[in-house]
C-alpha cells in the first residue's frame, strides 16, 4: 500500500467515526471519487455513480448537517408547506445511497494532485473529484447589503436560516405595508424563483385580510421566464397588488438600508421605505470553486457538457448552479438530470466502455398561487462542446379549463419524486 | 463489514425478489439495466419510489404502453401537455429505445 492510499484509508475511517456508513474496506485498489455538496447535483451524482459502479469508493462531502431545499421555499415561506417539509440531512442521503458521508467544510482542493481538505484538517486523496457546491452571492454589488446585514432583508436563498426568518417576517407584516423583492441579474438561481415569490405572498396576504399592501419586484433584468404568464396570472389574480418595475424603468436595486428598510433603485434621488426587503443578490458559482481555480472571468465553472467535466483541470467535474451549462437554467431539476450525465460518464470512462448519449431535461414549476402552476420544460443534448435545445415548452397562455389547478398537482408531485430521487425516502 | 462483492451480490438478489414491484428506486434498479442518462432523467419525474398520480413510475407499464404514450404525446398532444415538450423532437427509434429502457417487456 502506498503512502497517499494509507493517508485516503486512515481519513476514511476517520469519517466512519463520524457517523457515515461503513467503509468497504478492500485489497485492490479502486477508484475515489469525492462529491462536494450533497444537494440536488451532488447527491443525484453519489447515487447515480453507486449503481453504475458498485466498486467505486464514493465520499460525500457538505458542511450542513440539515437544510431547506431550494424547490418550495417559498411554499413554505408563504405556509403552503412547513419548513420541516423541505429539510433534508446530509448523513440521511448518504445512507439512503449507500455512500460515505462527511459533514465538514471543504476549505481547498488542489486540482492537480486531487487533493482535498477540510476545516476539520483532514486531507482527503481522490482519483476523481465531482463538485454541485451551489452558488456565492456577489456581496459588495448592492451597496450596503453585507453577509452579517442580509438576514435583515432575507434572500432565503441558500436553504439556511434565512428561510424561517422570510416565513416570520411575511406573517408578521401589516395590512399596508410595502414588500418589496429584488431579482438578481442573469445568471443566478431559479430563474423563476422572485417572481413564484411575489406571487405567494400576494395570495397569503389577500387571503389574511392585508389586502392593503403592496408587493414591488425591482428587477435588474428587463425580462424573466415565463413573464407573460405571470403578468396576466397577477393581473388576474390580484389586481394592482404586484408591481414589477423592469431595469429599463431604474429597476436595478443599487444601495440598501438593512436597519430602516430604504431601498434606493438606479438613478431613483428618494429611496423606497420598505416593510418587508427580500434582497435575492447577483450571485457566482460557490466560493470552493474559486479556490479551486475551477472559474472563469465570469465567476462560474467552465466544463465540457458531455461529461461536465471542468475544462480547466482533467478529472475535476461540476456540476448544478455552478457551472456554466445554459441554456439549461440553474434550476433542481437540471442538476440532477447533470449529475446523471456526468455519474454515467465517470462510470463509463472507469470500466472503459464508450461515454454515454448525452441528453438532460428540465422542467421548473412554479406556483401563481396554491392551487395554480405554470411551467417551462426543455429536453437538451450535448455534443462539440455546446449544450443544444432539442425541444421546448411553456404552459399556454390562454390555458383549457383546470390546466393551471393540474399543472399545481403536478408540481407537488414533481417535487415529492425530485427530492426522493436526488435524496432517498425521507427519514 | 461486508465486501463490496457481497454487498453487490445482495443488491442483486433483491432486485431480483421484488423486480416486478412498481416502488424500486434502488441502486441496484438502475445498475441491473444500466439505464441511459435520458431514461434516468424521466426517473426524475416518474420516480419508481414514489408513484405519483400525476407521474407514475413506468416500472409495470409495458415498453409498447409507453412507446403508444410518447408517440401520442408527440402527434396528438392534450392541450399543455408537459410530456408533448419532451416528445415533440423525439425519432420512432429513440421512442422505442427509451421505452424499452423503461418499460417491462411483457404486455400488459
Amino acid at each position: 500500500m502506498n503512502p497517499s492510499r494509507r493517508r485516503w484509508l486512515q481519513s476514511a475511517a476517520l469519517a466512519c467515526l463520524g457517523g457515515a456508513t461503513p467503509l468497504l474496506a478492500v485489497a485492490r485498489p479502486k477508484a475515489r471519487v469525492i462529491v462536494i455538496g450533497a444537494g440536488f447535483g451532488g447527491a443525484t451524482f453519489a447515487k447515480t455513480l453507486r449503481a453504475l459502479s458498485p466498486h467505486t469508493d464514493i465520499l460525500l462531502i457538505d458542511a450542513r448537517t440539515h437544510w431547506c431545499t431550494g424547490p418550495f421555499t417559498n411554499l413554505a415561506v408563504t405556509g403552503l408547506r412547513s419548513i420541516d417539509s423541505i429539510r433534508r440531512s446530509t448523513i440521511d442521503i448518504g445512507r439512503a445511497h449507500g455512500v460515505r458521508t462527511l459533514v465538514d467544510e471543504v476549505t481547498a482542493i488542489d486540482p492537480i494532485t486531487k487533493r482535498v481538505r477540510v476545516a476539520s484538517g483532514q486531507t482527503l486523496q481522490a482519483d476523481r473529484i465531482v463538485l454541485s457546491p451551489g452558488i456565492a452571492m456577489r456581496w459588495g454589488v448592492i451597496e450596503g447589503l453585507t453577509p452579517a446585514l442580509s438576514g435583515a432583508m432575507p434572500h432565503a436563498w441558500t436553504g439556511d436560516a434565512q428561510v424561517q426568518a422570510l416565513r416570520d417576517r411575511i406573517d408578521a407584516l401589516a395590512d399596508g405595508s410595502t414588500v418589496l423583492i429584488a431579482a438578481p441579474p442573469n445568471p443566478y438561481r431559479c430563474p423563476p424563483g422572485p417572481y413564484e415569490r411575489a406571487s405567494l405572498i400576494a395570495e397569503h396576504l389577500l387571503a389574511s385580510g392585508r389586502k392593503r399592501c403592496k408587493i414591488l419586484i425591482a428587477d435588474a433584468k428587463d425580462d424573466f421566464t415565463k413573464r407573460p404568464l405571470f403578468l396576466a396570472e397577477w393581473d388576474e389574480r390580484y389586481g394592482g397588488m404586484i408591481e414589477w418595475i423592469p431595469r429599463a424603468k431604474g429597476g436595478e436595486v443599487v444601495r440598501v438600508d438593512p436597519s430602516s428598510g430604504e431601498v434606493w433603485l438606479r438613478d431613483q434621488p428618494n429611496s423606497i421605505g420598505t416593510h418587508l426587503a427580500s434582497i435575492v443578490p447577483p450571485q457566482k458559482a460557490a466560493v470552493i470553486a474559486e479556490l479551486a481555480d475551477l472559474v472563469d472571468e465570469s465567476g462560474w465553472c467552465p466544463v465540457h457538457p458531455q461529461t461536465f467535466e471542468s475544462t480547466r483541470h482533467a478529472g475535476i467535474h461540476v456540476l448544478g448552479d455552478a457551472a456554466i451549462a445554459a441554456p439549461m437554467p440553474k434550476s433542481a431539476f437540471a442538476a440532477n438530470s447533470q449529475a446523471k450525465l456526468a455519474a454515467s460518464a465517470i462510470a463509463a470512462a472507469l470500466a472503459g466502455r464508450q461515454p454515454p448519449d448525452a441528453r438532460m431535461i428540465n422542467t421548473c414549476y412554479s406556483m401563481v398561487a396554491h392551487d395554480a402552476a405554470i411551467s417551462v420544460s426543455g429536453f437538451y443534448s450535448a455534443a462539440s462542446g455546446r449544450i443544444a435545445i432539442v425541444s421546448e415548452g411553456v404552459s399556454p397562455l390562454n390555458p383549457p379549463g383546470g390546466l393551471r389547478q393540474r399543472e399545481a398537482a403536478q408540481a407537488h408531485d414533481w417535487y415529492d419524486s425530485i427530492s426522493t430521487d436526488s435524496f432517498g425516502p425521507r427519514a | 463489514m461486508p465486501t463490496p462483492r457481497l454487498h453487490f451480490s445482495a443488491s442483486l438478489l433483491v432486485a431480483g425478489l421484488i423486480a416486478a414491484a412498481p416502488a424500486l428506486a434502488t441502486p441496484s434498479a438502475i445498475s441491473a439495466k444500466r439505464l441511459s442518462p435520458l431514461a434516468l432523467s424521466c426517473q426524475g419525474c416518474h420516480q419508481p419510489a414514489v408513484n405519483a398520480a400525476s407521474m407514475p413510475s413506468l416500472a409495470d407499464y409495458s415498453a409498447a404502453r409507453i412507446a403508444a404514450n410518447l408517440r401520442a404525446a408527440r402527434e396528438a398532444p392534450e392541450p399543455g401537455s408537459i410530456m408533448a415538450r419532451f416528445a415533440k423532437a423525439l425519432t420512432d427509434t429513440e421512442i422505442d429505445a427509451l421505452a424499452a429502457e423503461l418499460g417491462t417487456s411483457a404486455a400488459r
